[in-house]
């Protein structure tokens, strides 16, 4: 079920989240997705020898959680992307549960703007992510 | 790594690589059931036609994902820290992209590196453009 909120209804301090355990399914289709092979994700006895010990996620695939929440619940559908910043805190590992948040902080009402916070936290509570975005929605 | 390894590596200011990319369809479809965010710019050719895109768009996410992973295969190991982005245009199915990057700066007391980051379209516009701040320390 996609949202798809008016401009004109948006008010600051409004939130919307998403939570998701990231499962190795996801790191594998991510990495064909985007070519990222690196064997910190795909291959765990690599992994093992780092100081993370085991296999993390594309940081991206977390952050595509955060623009999934923007294109599929607020504002929803007709969003559109126009800017992102990122901070990538700690990693994700396989079997975290991410949960994904958004809030309006800012509406620049003359040009139907907002500035998005955007963060990503895991099932401990801390923020894996987190960064601002500025969206559009046209109507 | 030693501090001195940025310039080892073989980077100096100035440095520019590129990556081609075609997205089909299929990625666009892939990534939606992956980041949950299937909304129809994405996912559905017929309603994304009635639109000013005139066809599917990709995710802005989708787009920063396959650059990373250009960025990794230029420069393996690289750990992403931060990033600016901002999406100008819409990259649509079918088209093929360059990711552009160029070394702005070294931190060479932190072993970091910043980049600029580019997606160019077919048509010459700029689908993505930002910065990222990488570290090349080892993991």
């Amino acid at each position: 079920m996609i949202a798809d909120i008016p401009f004109s209804e948006l008010k600051v301090g409004d939130t919307a989240e998403i939570s998701k355990t990231v499962s190795e399914t996801d790191v594998y289709n991510f990495a064909g997705i985007c070519g990222d092979f690196n064997p910190l994700h795909v291959n765990h006895e690599y992994a093992a020898k780092t100081p993370f010990k085991r296999r993390i996620a594309h940081g991206m695939l977390a952050v595509s959680l955060l623009s999934g929440v923007l294109g599929t619940a607020l504002p929803g559908k007709n969003t559109i992307y126009l800017e992102q910043n990122l901070k990538f805190h700690i990693p994700v590992f396989i079997g975290d549960t991410i949960t994904a948040r958004v809030e309006v902080l800012e509406l620049m009402v003359e040009k139907n703007i907002a500035i998005m916070k955007t963060e990503a936290v895991n099932q401990d509570g801390k923020i894996v992510i987190d960064g601002q975005a500025k969206i559009m929605k046209k109507t | 790594m030693k501090r001195e390894d940025a310039k080892n590596k073989g980077l100096k200011t100035g440095d520019v690589f590129i990556e081609k990319h075609t997205f089909s369809q299929q990625d666009f479809d892939d990534f939606a059931r992956l980041s949950g965010d299937d909304n129809p710019i994405h996912v559905d050719p017929d309603y994304a036609a009635k639109t000013p895109f005139r066809s599917t768009v990709a995710h802005g996410m989708l787009l920063y994902s396959v650059l990373c992973s250009a960025l990794l295969k230029n420069i393996p190991g690289a750990i992403q820290l931060e990033h600016q982005m901002m999406f100008p245009t819409g990259t649509t199915a079918g088209e093929t992209v360059s990711c552009r990057f160029e070394v702005l700066e070294f931190d060479n007391a932190a072993n970091k590196v910043r980049l600029k980051i580019q997606i160019l379209r077919q048509n010459g516009e700029l689908g993505l453009d930002g910065e990222t701040l990488i570290s090349l320390e080892d993991v």
